[in-house]
């Protein structure tokens, strides 16, 4: 069995599988890994900045979907610390052990940085939305005092 | 501490040179070529004890010359010893460097023709018999190459890599003992006369005077200090506030600051200059650094609109402040916080306004008192900010926006140490009502968590982890080492703090929840929408590579070592990662929070104009048409 076979066996230990099914939350994370792994096996290097738009697409659709930005990222911190353990547990080759804990760090650090990323343009966005918010007060308030004037 | 009897905010108003004022601050920047800059502030205060300030400092940031004199002689005689030092000392640099002398050797001339002025002047006036002062000066050829002179025990520091060394041996009699060999350093600090000095300006016509060259490297600090600092505070606190402080204002306010809090039984003066330090933060106009610059200011000016909200929001009415009069309940809950904003501000952190929350928070939940009155305090404590910053928008709207976000953070803050406690308070009463209610069965949980197929000898690696080996230690203590050898640490402030914050969770293995605090470092107090995360997140990024890599690259013979180390340092550092974006969504709640509010003002706003209308078009009356209602 490859590695990334023998990774996939620690799907429903990592995962809330039992409850949730194939929707259990943190999922984008050990699938992020499991892709990672696949790869290594056919292009045989692992550049550790390489940018996982699958993984960023399921973080942004969870967020879009309405899900808070810290749940999501407690589930991705969860399932990934459990990875890591039963990464440390279960790979007799340290080798092996090695190469995926670095995997499970590479893809957790990408969905934290993502999150983050995503909160500071919403909120460049929410600052601007703001800003015209109050500015609609003020124009609306002068028109409440003309209108008032009017009804006198 | 901001002094609660002044509107104005302490020590960041005066950029003008005068020196000897009490609590005078002079900050400046000049010297600056391609790759370095210079900037400097200096600080001189009474003191707790004296009555007279006889300390004297100069900033002279245009000619790079910057003194400190530290005067000594009864009846005015320090006072006047100490300024005719500074004035002739300063006077001689201005014309020798006009006229292209060497900078070391014109120090010296510098200093020798101060301490004979003081001399002639001491035997000229009877009253000013026996003056004399300290002297300490520092002239930069150039933002490379400084030269520093003293006489006394006013000293110098560099502070370089984090580490505060001192550049200048204090001329006391037990000091020069110890240097012939006549008693040893044990004998010397317990000395009855360790602090009677063997050199002074003025004591004699002439005096010899040490100097020395250094050779400066970007990020250097330098602290120039009379012995009312040293003499006041040890080396470490020293070393930690010359190293933590952003600007140089705020270093010389802290470290005066640290002298009062430890005593402050002498005058005390300190100098701080930056080498090249500035580029990188004050040059900015981002918001943080503008809000960093003016928002505590601006803050602490409409300190009495604050108060003045709480106090008729009846903050002093509130269970907290039982008790007390409404003149100390303001000032203990609204003061205090007010207080806690401020320094937050100025120093771009989370801590104080967390300090604040948890001391409250602590000293009113631990009483077994209830959540509410906390809640009531917490709702007026964020309406009178929020009218706080309403006022600023009048004058800056895009600049009150920018505090209010920052002020609503700081709320956040406090929110957390309310959560945090509460939720402390309900663990305890959990385990007090599971120890005393009757045992029951619990249902099998749904998600177990437990291992399912393990690979290999499960039973011997499935444990724990307890001590970490000798051998475990040793690889991260070397993956540390070599890494910061290996990166380059003086180009980016970051990359120390979590190299070192990542190497100490790994070895303290169940601490890794503190690394929330090293986070919250890295972060200070941003705001959104600026390219410091980037920067924070490179420098994450660049340690965490750089630190595994040496782990994995490292020679070993025991793999299990290697294995277990690298999984304790890998979990180090998706920790740390995670905290950041934990605090970066914290940082970002308070903004949809506010945009929800002004959203629901706007529509109520806009319901009434169109109600309006409808009265106007059809001259209705207006009695009979229902107020809207969002």
């Amino acid at each position: 069995m490859s590695l990334s076979e023998r990774f996939e066996v620690l799907r429903d230990e990592a995962l809330n599988s039992a409850e949730y099914g194939d929707e259990s939350p943190g999922r984008e994370i050990f699938d992020a890994i499991s892709r990672r792994l696949r790869k290594r096996e056919v292009v045989d290097s692992d550049d550790e900045m390489d940018i996982d738009l699958s993984l960023h697409d399921a973080l942004s659709r969870r967020l879009a979907w309405g899900e808070d930005p810290s749940a999501v990222l407690v589930d991705c911190q969860e399932v990934s610390q459990r990875i890591l353990d039963a990464a440390r547990r279960s790979f007799s080759s340290a080798d092996e052990a090695i190469a995926i804990i670095a995997i499970v760090t590479v893809v957790s650090c990408a969905a934290s940085r993502h999150l983050a990323r995503v909160t500071v343009e919403r909120a460049s966005k929410e600052k601007a939305a703001l800003r015209r918010e109050l500015m609609a007060q003020r124009q609306l308030s002068s028109v409440l005092e003309h209108q008032s004037e009017l009804l006198k | 501490m901001p002094n609660t009897r002044d509107d104005s905010a302490p020590a960041h108003s005066s950029s003008t040179f005068e020196s000897s004022v009490s609590g005078e601050l002079n900050s400046g920047e000049s010297l600056s070529d391609s790759n370095f800059s210079v900037q400097s502030a200096g600080l001189t205060d009474v003191g707790l004890e004296r009555e007279e300030n006889q300390d004297c400092i100069s900033v002279n940031p245009e000619l790079g010359v910057y003194l400190v004199l530290d005067g000594m002689g009864g009846h005015q005689g320090g006072a006047t010893a100490s300024r005719i030092g500074c004035e002739v000392a300063a006077e001689v640099m201005q014309h020798g460097l006009a006229s292209g002398r060497a900078h070391g050797e014109l120090l010296v001339d510098a200093a020798k023709q101060a301490g004979a002025r003081i001399h002639v002047d001491a035997n000229r006036h009877s009253e000013l018999h026996g003056m004399g002062t300290t002297f300490v000066g520092v002239v930069f050829a150039n933002p490379q190459l400084a030269y520093i002179a003293h006489v006394g025990d006013s000293r110098a520091y560099l502070m370089r890599d984090h580490r505060l060394s001192r550049l200048t041996e204090d001329h006391t009699v037990v000091a020069e003992l110890v240097a012939l060999g006549k008693l040893t350093p044990a004998q010397a600090h317990n000395h009855p006369h360790s602090s009677v000095l063997s050199r002074n300006l003025g004591g004699l016509h002439t005096t010899n005077v040490d100097l020395s060259e250094l050779h400066l490297k970007p990020f250097d600090r330098i602290l120039l200090c009379s012995d009312g600092l040293n003499g006041y505070a040890t080396q470490g606190d020293i070393e930690k506030i010359v190293d933590g402080a952003i600007l140089p204002e705020n270093a010389s306010a802290d470290l005066v600051e640290l002298a009062k809090r430890g005593g402050g039984g002498d005058n005390v003066s300190v100098i701080i200059i930056d080498v090249g330090r500035h580029n990188q933060s004050s040059n900015s106009n981002s918001d943080t650094e503008r809000l960093r610059r003016d928002g505590a200011q601006a803050w602490w000016k409409r300190r009495k609109l604050f108060l003045r909200v709480c106090s008729d929001m009846g903050l002093a009415e509130s269970s907290i402040a039982a008790g007390l009069d409404k003149s100390e309940a303001i000032s203990l809950l609204a003061g205090s916080y007010c207080e806690a904003v401020y320094h937050d501000l100025n120093n771009t952190s989370g801590v104080h306004v967390w300090t604040f929350a948890d001391s409250l928070v602590t000293a009113w939940l631990g009483k077994s008192s209830s959540y509410p009155p906390l809640r009531e305090l917490f709702d007026t404590l964020r309406a009178a900010s929020l009218a706080v910053c309403e006022d600023l928008s009048q004058e800056d709207q895009d600049f009150g926006v920018c505090l209010e976000i920052a002020v609503l953070r700081s709320l956040v803050v406090g929110e957390m140490v309310i959560g945090s406690q509460m939720s402390t308070r309900i663990q305890k009463l959990s385990a007090e009502i599971a120890a005393t209610a009757p045992s029951t069965e619990l249902p099998d949980a749904t998600f177990s968590g437990n291992p399912t197929i393990p690979f290999g000898d499960f039973e011997a690696r499935s444990q724990p982890l307890s001590d970490l080996s000798d051998d475990v230690a040793l690889a991260l203590e070397t993956s540390l080492s070599e890494t910061k050898a290996a990166l380059s640490l003086d180009h980016n402030p970051y990359l120390a703090i979590v190299l070192s914050a990542a190497n100490e969770s790994a070895l303290d293995h169940n601490g890794k929840q503190e690394m929330s605090g090293t986070a919250r470092e890295l972060y200070g107090n941003h705001l959104l929408g600026e390219s410091e995360l980037n920067t924070i997140v490179a420098a994450l990024d660049k340690a965490r590579v750089a630190q595994l890599s040496e782990i994995r690259r490292a020679p070993t013979t025991d793999s299990g070592a290697q294995r277990t180390a690298f999984y304790l340092l890998s979990s180090a550092h998706q920790i740390l990662f995670h905290a950041l974006a934990m605090i970066v969504i914290e940082a970002g709640k308070p903004t949809s929070d506010r945009l929800q509010e002004l959203q629901q003002e706007t529509e109520r706003l806009r319901l009434r104009v169109s109600r309006n209308q409808d009265i106007l078009a059809h001259d209705v009356d207006i009695d009979t048409v229902e107020e809207p209602s969002p």
